[in-house]
């Protein structure tokens, strides 16, 4: 409601002011009779002096609107203002002397415009006493009586204000009911200052709210006094000039009186056009709010300071199921049951001043759930008073379902990632103890055989012919080879188990130590190997080392039979993936099943052609999906072989395809 | 060299024979007390009160495994001191490292070629009978 009156700092300074003119009036007045320098007394030459119980009695009005706050104070001095106006209005109407006139000061007799010296005139003590009454009533707690204190003033400001008017036109002695003492220039000056401070002490109530209003109709009030306050007093000079320069005094009337009704008329058709326009604008913006709810899918509704019904949209029948003429004019039907002391709760809240944003479960008409978002908020009246509240409610339970599912979908998938990550860390499990079983009791039974066989063919020689020692040479040499294949599938077990740890790897260094290797452990090979310079990638290095490995040793293997072998390891790119291609001019392979290469134990080579347990490659192929890449092998027709291996960037899957075979 | 037996922990038929075999191709004359499951080695060292110059210990046995049996070893004041030698088929880094953790003096992988195993056998028979000196603290045995 504080947003209806104009800034209260304006109205706070325009009350100083007119505080500060009245006590200021006084007190130079004051000055005066202190000092004994008439002139302060009188202001202009030849006209009456004010007397110093005016400028006692303004003096302490002025104290008791300064100190308004206090009240008793201020209503006490206001009463001793009004005590000596009344006792002066006592000796004015009964023609005596109580005394109180010279009692602070000696006034000389036969001052200008003074019937008894030291007593004020009728005018000013009456306004002082009507003043007095108004500051009394102004500083009251109740409203009501702040108004009629606030009208009391209007007429003591009316009265300075002719007083003023007649004291500029230089006739308050006509205001001297003929004998008794003339208004002085200061002290009209002082009461109208004084009248308006009065006016101004509580610009929050009553007459001084209307008129200081914010808005239309406050600023029509303003304009209209303005213009009836200004435009006769300007007149009247008009009629006075044309009188003085020798119009004839009713002519004078008559023209003062076709100026007022041409002003007037001026006046009202101006005030005319700017209600006009703003009724118009006003007409337009209600019209556009009234079909932006009446379109609204949201349910607008507004209700009473009681809390019954007064608006009802259509989206609000929709949504909740009452009809507009169901509602209107009673309570608001969502606050049933239990969830009345609810909505009771939030309504008072609103009441209160507050705007409430909240969600919450409703039931319609037809009692079905409906979950909505509130947005209420208090209504005010143009005088600032509670008018009763706006509420805006959008439902929500289609967007709350779909935020229930998606949480529940969302949870669910967790729970799918538990159980899957469960399961591959259970098959990881059994996976590792597979190989532990593997890498121990497989290869007891073939220490057996061996050792037995070596056992019987030291112990029993001369019972075997050649064909039995064969046999049993035979059988050793099949246990051992089956040593090495348990040793090559753990070993692709655990390229698919180890945790990858990346790292940019020198491939060209790592290459050419492992040909060193290779050269050292076959001294009849005469190979040749090219390594690409500043060949690096980023790679689990343990894993890469396997992979080159492997890859080399076929390289040298399927050049054996190759007069002048070489073996080159260069960089290499596929599908935007880094890795390197180890290229032979060995025997080749045919293109036929050449996709079966990286599968485990599938060679395209008789054991006896080229020995070989068919596990090196699928090992490759394992390592570089570890990698997130992928390994591939050309064979052009003239002979020798390509195999590039690539390196992807993030982290392949724990189980690739070729491992889960290799187990199977 | 040591003339105290050595005991073989071990279940397998073929390797106590294939083991014993070797320690004789080897000369090794010493007895070869067999345990054939964990309890039975703990049985025969801290109730029997052997005193063996070396305790060789398959990992995978029945009831207590290997590594316990070391572990138990180590926690006895009688059997702390013992030189115990794990001899396993199995090539996991893991039991090599746990062994070793455990207090194993040596780990040992057997060989399937029996060739081989023979030479770590004399290997063993070499080292743990004749140049090793056993700490045997007699104050801890009763």
């Amino acid at each position: 409601m504080r947003r209806l009156l104009r800034s209260r700092p304006l109205l706070e300074v325009g009350r100083a002011v007119a505080e500060a003119v009245a006590a200021g009036s006084a007190a130079v007045v004051l000055l005066g009779w202190l000092l004994a320098v008439p002139a302060l007394e009188y202001w202009i030459p030849g006209r009456p002096t004010m007397k110093a119980n005016s400028v006692l009695a303004i003096l302490l009005l002025a104290g008791a609107l300064a100190v308004r706050r206090r009240r008793l104070v201020s209503a006490l001095l206001a009463s001793i203002a009004g005590a000596v106006a009344l006792l002066s209005l006592v000796e004015i109407g009964f023609g005596t002397s109580l005394g109180i006139d010279q009692l602070l000061f000696h006034e000389r007799p036969g001052a200008i415009g003074t019937t008894s010296p030291g007593q004020m005139s009728p005018v000013a003590a009456s306004t002082i006493a009507v003043l007095s009454v108004a500051i009394v009533l102004i500083g009251c707690r109740s409203a009501r009586h702040v108004l009629v204190g606030q009208l009391v003033a209007v007429l003591a400001f009316l009265g300075a204000l002719t007083s003023v008017l007649a004291v500029a036109a230089d006739t308050s002695q006509l205001l001297a009911f003929g004998h008794t003492t003339v208004l002085s220039v200061p002290t009209a000056v002082a009461l109208l200052a004084l009248a308006l401070a009065a006016l101004l002490a509580r610009p929050d109530v009553g007459v001084t709210a209307s008129l200081v209003r914010r808005g239309f109709d406050g600023f029509v009030l303003r304009a209209s006094l303005c213009a009836a306050v200004v435009v006769p007093i300007a007149f009247g000079g008009v009629r006075e000039a044309f009188r003085s320069a020798g119009l004839e005094a009713t002519a004078a009337e008559w023209l003062y009186t076709v100026l007022i009704v041409a002003a007037f008329g001026a006046f009202a058709w101006i005030l005319a056009r700017l209600l006009g326009n703003a009724i118009s604008d006003y007409t337009v913006a209600a019209e556009r709010l009234h079909g932006i709810v009446e379109h609204s899918p949201l349910a607008v509704v507004t209700l009473d300071p009681e809390g019954d019904v007064v608006s009802w949209n259509p989206g609000a029948e929709q949504m909740l199921g009452w009809r507009a003429d169901e509602v209107v004019g009673r309570p608001y039907p969502l606050a049933r049951g239990q969830e009345l002391a609810e909505v009771r709760g939030e309504l008072a809240a609103v009441a209160a001043g507050r705007q409430l944003l909240l969600e919450q479960l409703r039931h319609r008409k037809d009692g079905s759930e409906i979950v909505v978002r509130v947005a209420a908020g208090p209504l005010w009246a143009p005088d600032g008073a509670f008018a009763g509240r706006s509420i805006v409610l959008t439902d929500i339970t289609r967007q709350r379902e779909v935020e229930a599912e998606l949480l529940r979908l969302n949870e669910e998938l967790e729970l799918r990632v538990e159980t899957r990550t469960a399961e591959l860390t259970a098959a990881n499990e059994e996976l590792r103890a597979l190989s532990y079983s593997i890498s121990h009791d497989l290869r007891t039974p073939l220490r057996a055989l061996d050792g037995f066989s070596q056992a019987l063919l030291e112990d029993y020689a001369p019972l075997l012919d050649a064909q039995g020692s064969n046999y049993l040479h035979r059988i050793r040499s099949a246990s051992q080879r089956m040593d090495g294949l348990i040793d090559d599938i753990l070993g692709l077990s655990h390229v698919t188990r180890v945790e990858l740890e990346w790292q940019c790897v020198d491939v060209s260094g790592v290459a050419r130590e492992l040909g060193d290797e290779l050269r050292r452990a076959n001294p009849g090979r005469d190979v040749r190997l090219e390594v690409e310079d500043g060949l690096e990638v980023d790679a689990d290095a343990r894993l890469l080392r396997i992979a080159l490995q492997n890859l080399l040793e076929n390289a040298w293997k399927f050049t054996s039979r190759t007069e002048r072998a070489v073996v080159e390891v260069c960089a290499a790119e596929r599908d935007g993936q880094r890795g390197f291609s180890v290229v032979d001019n060995g025997v080749g392979f045919s293109p036929v099943g050449a996709d079966k290469l990286f599968r485990p134990f599938q060679r395209l080579h008789g054991a006896s052609e080229f020995p070989g347990n068919g596990i090196g490659l699928a090992t490759v192929m394992s390592i570089a999906n570890r990698h997130g890449g992928t390994a591939s092998a050309e064979s052009p027709a003239d002979g020798g072989a390509c195999f590039t291996v690539t390196f992807g960037g993030g982290g392949g899957s724990p189980l690739t395809e070729a491992a889960a075979e290799a187990i199977a | 060299m040591s003339n105290r037996p050595i005991l073989l922990v071990e279940d397998n038929p073929d390797d106590v024979e294939l083991t014993v075999r070797a320690f004789r191709q080897n000369n090794v004359e010493n007895e070869v007390v067999v345990a054939e499951d964990g309890e039975a080695a703990l049985r025969v060292l801290l109730e029997e009160g052997l005193s063996p110059s070396v305790v060789l210990l398959d990992l995978k046995l029945p009831k207590l495994d290997g590594l316990e049996v070391l572990e138990r070893m180590r926690a006895d004041e009688r059997t702390r001191l013992f030189p115990a030698v794990i001899l396993t088929s199995s090539r996991e880094e893991d039991d090599l490292v746990r062994s070793y953790r455990l207090g194993a003096n040596s780990y040992i992988r057997k060989p399937v070629d029996f060739q081989e195993f023979i030479e770590v056998v004399r290997q063993i028979g070499m080292y743990w009978l004749l140049v090793n000196e056993v700490a045997h603290d007699e104050a801890g045995m009763t």
